[in-house]
């Protein structure tokens, strides 16, 4: 009888020490609290970085001014992360689209003034996916 | 003389549910939610921080560039600043402020200073008053976007003037200093460019004055 006592007084104790546990665990997690998304921002910095490295090549410009898509992607290739798809595109206002559907794209844009021999704004904005 | 022993057993359900509770809360309580939001605020003002000296060194870049079209300095940069405004409207930010220009010709006389003020602010500028030396102009009711231009004609023989530049909205007074180095032998231009550029995330100000041999 006594041991049977003791049997259930465990289980007493045990049920008291799981049931606190999770009235604690449900009470103080229970709001939902998302963790802010570092990912977007990093690429955002990285691609605007890439872009800011290949302005300092005289060469910059005139891939610009001249639409010159092709060598603007491959210069960027090694300063881009490997694990980013991106695309480059040049444009006066409103840009074309690279052809992925994915929800986590996003953009980062750069403006140049022009060059002396043609002074028109453009910008180049980096489409960026994973 | 076994009872108190086994008894004590039985309670270290209890006192280990305390114990992880406790680490429980220590874990949630060191998790800061809020600095990691505010560090991820600090990165994103950062960015912005960057596209904001992307227009301000390519307002500047216009006028090198323009070099050959001496003339058109002006226009050109009036037209980059506008063409910035719209690409950061498509980005859903607003970038505000007010281009002045002031060129100096050292081939006419009397001594010229033709100034051309850009109002960006967003709103009309109700009074403008640029004072120069010991003359001022004044203009009102100058709609976003629009243009007033000012010559003022004098023997000016200080080696450096402060232009300042008053000017009133709906919203706000404002006074701009503009310092305008002065050498009758070599043309200048002198830009004054006060700007903001404003996102839901952060707002970017700046005002810069910069002179160019021409």
């Amino acid at each position: 009888m006594i041991k049977s006592k003791k049997g259930i007084s465990k289980t007493f104790e045990a049920t008291v020490a799981v049931l606190s546990m999770l009235t604690v665990f449900i009470i103080y997690f229970s709001a939902k609290q998302t963790l802010p998304d570092f990912e977007t921002i990093n690429r955002e910095m990285k691609a605007f970085n890439s872009i800011k490295v290949l302005v300092e090549s005289n060469d910059f410009r005139q891939w610009v001014l001249s639409n010159d898509t092709q060598t603007l992607n491959t210069k960027m290739l090694s300063l881009m992360p490997n694990d980013i798809n991106y695309e480059a595109f040049v444009c006066s206002v409103d840009c074309g689209k690279p052809n992925v559907t994915s929800e986590s794209m996003i953009s980062v844009s750069y403006i140049i003034a022009g060059d002396v021999k043609d002074v028109r704004p453009r910008q180049v904005v980096v489409y960026m996916w994973s | 003389m076994m009872l108190p022993k086994e008894k004590s057993k039985g309670q270290v359900f209890i006192i280990l549910s305390i114990i992880i509770i406790t680490v429980m809360i220590m874990l949630k309580t060191g998790l800061n939610i809020s600095q990691i939001m505010e560090n991820k605020r600090y990165l994103e003002a950062g960015l912005e921080q960057m596209q904001f000296q992307n227009i301000r060194n390519e307002a500047l870049k216009t006028i090198q560039i323009s070099y050959y079209n001496k003339s058109g300095m002006t226009d050109n940069l009036n037209s980059f600043m506008n063409y910035a405004r719209q690409v950061a409207n498509t980005k859903a930010m607003d970038l505000n402020g007010v281009v002045v220009t002031a060129v100096y010709n050292s081939s006419t006389t009397p001594y010229a200073i033709n100034v051309t003020f850009l109002n960006l602010l967003g709103t009309t500028i109700n009074h403008l008053n640029i004072t120069f030396d010991t003359s001022s102009n004044i203009s009102t009711s100058i709609s976003d976007g629009g243009i007033v231009k000012v010559n003022f004609t004098g023997d000016y023989s200080s080696m450096g003037y402060t232009m300042k530049l008053f000017f009133n909205t709906s919203y706000a007074n404002k006074t701009d200093y503009m310092t305008i180095p002065f050498n009758t032998s070599k043309s200048k231009i002198t830009v004054l460019i006060d700007l903001s550029l404003k996102s839901y995330r952060s707002e970017q100000n700046e005002i810069f004055n910069q002179t160019f041999i021409i």
